[in-house]
């Protein structure tokens, strides 16, 4: 049995030539794939390789960003839950100029650890896509570092990583993963209430997202 | 008492302990692979995320998630085949994580459904990166109209259609990633085609006549 000419190659339809092909072109965005290998515990930067992130999906990136912090600020006013919402979420309110005192846990001063550079420096010659990109890159080796120092059980440095990374990208793409990372290294540093209210605002926040399971996981004692 | 962590479940590399760790609970703990497998196995991870994720983006996104999930599903699809990575033998990733994408895309329909949420506009790439404002509206208009073609479709019809037609499958492939016969792909593909040019049969006379006073 042989199989048929695609329509795309063979219809004599434009109308079904073209709506085939404009399915046939989507990719996955860089955020969806660097958010999985994050979430796979796979190590991000190094995977992160300057051709899987195009310039398109760096566009998309801003876009994207702007839409998640978009509903973040919303959801934290609504809830009523900045008392421990992170630096990052605090720094995005604050920059939607409706920011709230909160409280967080700090446990390494931060000159300790040095922010990582938000943008490449100097001037872009591939303009502002290939800048989008390469913060994407950024930040995902910033919260690597962190999930590396989880892993290794150093809570202190992760907390630092986290709080730099925070400093570094206000509205940064992997926030909620930062998050997330926070409540462990939170638990892991015997901050067992901390985490779990931090928890029980992600959890409030992002109910149906595939990190809430791993906050539930606090707030199940 | 909530199941532990998603990842100790997969025996992965931990991204986090689960507060019992904290606790140092030591006595709930899963063993650990060792170094050596635990690198084995992210390197195959790495190498189907790398080599499936457009794939499945599309998948997903044709088979029904909605766009604004999109990112999500994705992330559901890729760590529930990774909880079942050692059952799935080398070369036969794509058939695997296809049958799970299926299934996480099918869910997400149905919770679609019971939450009757208006669609948003779809969030995927496109491979274009060059496109006017006026490409880029098109393609979306273009977008919403073979979501509302799909969305007619049986579930079963449109499988076998998105991966036929779109993801370039064979029909054997397809037979085998289905496990059903390779007429029942041959049949289904016939009767979903015939559905496509119907509706876009009149897409066209919706069309002519708007154009028409």
């Amino acid at each position: 049995m042989s199989d048929p000419i695609r329509l795309f190659e063979g219809s004599d339809s434009p109308l079904e030539r073209r709506l085939l092909g404009v399915a046939r072109d989507e990719k996955s965005s860089p955020e969806a794939r660097a958010k999985t290998l994050m979430a796979l515990g796979i190590t991000g930067s190094a995977a992160l390789s300057a051709t899987a992130v195009s310039a398109a999906a760096a566009r998309a990136s801003v876009a994207a960003a702007k839409t998640i912090w978009a509903k973040l600020a919303l959801g934290l006013s609504v809830a009523g839950v900045v008392a421990v919402a992170p630096p990052v979420y605090r720094a995005w309110q604050r920059h939607q100029a409706t920011a709230a005192p909160a409280a967080v846990v700090t446990m390494a001063p931060a000159a300790e650890i040095p922010d990582p550079t938000p943008v490449a420096s100097g001037t872009s010659v591939g303009g502002v896509a290939p800048v989008a990109a390469a913060t994407l890159a950024r930040e995902l080796a910033a919260v690597d570092a962190a999930r590396t120092a989880v892993v290794h059980r150093q809570p202190r440095r992760a907390l630092a990583l986290l709080d730099a990374y925070a400093r570094a990208f206000p509205a940064g793409t992997l926030g909620p993963e930062a998050e997330i990372l926070r409540i462990d290294a939170l638990a892991q540093g015997g901050h067992a209430v901390t985490a779990r209210a931090h928890a029980e605002a992600f959890v409030r926040l992002h109910p149906s997202s595939v990190l809430a399971a791993r906050a539930r996981q606090y707030l199940a004692d | 008492m909530a199941p532990l962590s998603v990842y100790r479940t997969m025996h992965l590399q931990p991204v986090g302990p689960a507060p019992v760790a904290a606790r140092a609970d030591a006595g709930l703990a899963l063993p650990r692979p060792t170094a050596r497998a635990s690198h084995e196995r992210e390197a195959r991870l790495r190498d189907i995320v790398e080599s499936h994720i457009d794939f499945v983006t599309r998948v997903l996104r044709n088979a029904g998630s909605p766009s604004a999930d999109i990112d999500d599903d994705v992330q559901r699809t890729f760590i529930i085949a990774a909880r079942k990575l050692e059952d799935v033998r080398p070369g036969a990733e794509k058939s695997f994580i296809l049958r799970v994408a299926l299934n996480v895309a099918a869910h997400a329909r149905r919770t679609l459904a019971r939450r009757r949420e208006v669609a948003v506009e779809p969030t995927l790439e496109m491979a274009d990166a060059a496109a006017s404002p006026e490409q880029i509206a098109d393609r979306k208009q273009a977008r919403r109209m073979l979501d509302r073609i799909l969305e007619g479709m049986h579930a079963d019809l449109r499988t076998v259609f998105v991966l036929f037609e779109i993801e370039e499958m064979s029909m054997i492939e397809i037979a085998g990633a289905l496990e059903i016969p390779q007429g029942t792909v041959a049949s289904r593909l016939r009767r979903a085609r015939a559905e496509f040019r119907a509706c876009t049969d009149a897409l066209r006379g919706i069309s002519k006549s708007e154009k028409q006073p």
